[in-house]
């Protein structure tokens, strides 16, 4: 194989027609600053039309495009191919989902674990004002961090603990959560305590760091999951409210 | 989901506690005592003091919990559904274990 060439080995299923899953192997030509989603694209385009794999913004914003690469699951459109130190790449659709077809996996348990935490904030309905927090507040400044969550389900699919047990709500609904529940505005903090206090919510976490380690947007899922629990024990004895 | 928090705390609490006692154990046997090899007549001489039995009556308590806690947190991790069931078989091995470790103890002081 020349260096100005790329061995994609691309997982392919189609639940519906295929027994068993195969790898097939394309030579992709590679060119400079390439990304992981060129070469599907240049797969689906040139070579095998029949490729399914899921994708929209191109620049990391959507979250459409995660996929299992190289071994470890990255958004397609950031990953660029050099960052691998390899012209062989191999793509599997993202763990822990069911499969679609080839690369599209069916995020819909993902997205049935976002909801049960109500991913959406609720304001006080007896407030007239608006409420006043500084933005330079050291409690504003942790949930800053943890907000910027494209829900692209890398850490869902990194997740051993998802892997072991799919009733795991998992990494990005709960730091999802821990972002509303450390709002001091949220009218249904307590309704989302327990909601994450369930014996599958927080405490299947062991933290493994799986999630930060694969974070596209460099969140660590784990410490909100942390503090989630200290909130939940607090909760218990009363202390939050 | 008062189960989990307790459990999640008391694991924490009981690792920490095990920390210490586990500790001067080491301490005790490794450095306190000025023996190359470990004769079982000196550990009889030791675990007739009042203060060495305590420590390792609650190193057995604190080792017990932890380690039967930590097997529970895995089978519920692994999907464990019968979970009545199951604390009440742990609680009865616990509390037999411990029985079995004090009985031991004991035997020294008697």
């Amino acid at each position: 194989m020349s260096s100005r060439e790329i061995n994609a080995k691309i997982f392919r299923y189609d639940p519906e027609v295929d027994a068993e899953p195969r790898f097939d192997e394309f030579k992709v030509p590679l060119i400079d600053n390439m990304a992981v989603l060129d070469v599907v694209m240049h797969v689906q385009n040139y070579i095998d039309k029949t490729l399914a794999f899921r994708c929209s913004c191109r620049i990391g914003m959507c979250g459409s495009c995660a996929m299992y690469i190289n071994g470890k699951p990255r958004l397609a459109c950031r990953t660029q191919v050099k960052s691998l130190g390899t012209n062989n790449i191999t793509i599997m659709p993202l763990p822990n989902l069911p499969i679609i077809r080839d690369l599209a996996t069916d995020m819909e348990p993902f997205f049935e674990k976002w909801k049960k935490i109500k991913p959406y904030y609720v304001g006080k309905s007896e407030l007239t004002e608006p409420a006043v927090i500084r933005p330079d507040s050291g409690e504003r400044e942790f949930i800053d961090q943890m907000l910027d969550c494209i829900t692209c389900g890398c850490c869902y699919g990194a997740c051993s603990m998802v892997a072991t047990n799919e009733d795991y709500i998992g990494p990005a609904a709960l730091n999802r959560a821990y972002t509303l529940i450390a709002d001091k505005r949220d009218a249904i903090r307590i309704e989302r305590i327990n909601v994450v206090g369930r014996s599958y919510g927080v405490w299947r976490c062991h933290d493994q760091f799986n999630c930060a380690e694969v974070c596209p947007k460099k969140l660590v899922p784990t410490k909100s999951i942390q503090q989630l629990k200290k909130r939940c024990v607090l909760q218990k004895f009363g202390i939050f409210k | 989901m008062l189960v989990n928090a307790i459990t999640w705390l008391l694991q924490r609490i009981s690792a920490a506690l095990l920390l210490v006692v586990l500790g001067l154990h080491l301490w005790l046997l490794y450095v306190a005592n000025p023996a190359e090899i470990i004769q079982f007549s000196e550990a009889k001489a030791r675990l007739v003091t009042g203060s060495y039995v305590t420590i390792y009556v609650l190193l057995l308590l604190f080792g017990l919990f932890h380690a039967l806690n930590g097997l529970y947190t895995v089978m519920v991790d692994t999907g464990l559904r019968a979970r009545l069931v199951t604390i009440s078989i742990l609680v009865i091995l616990g509390v037999t274990l411990f029985g079995v470790g004090l009985y031991s103890v004991v035997q020294f002081i008697m």
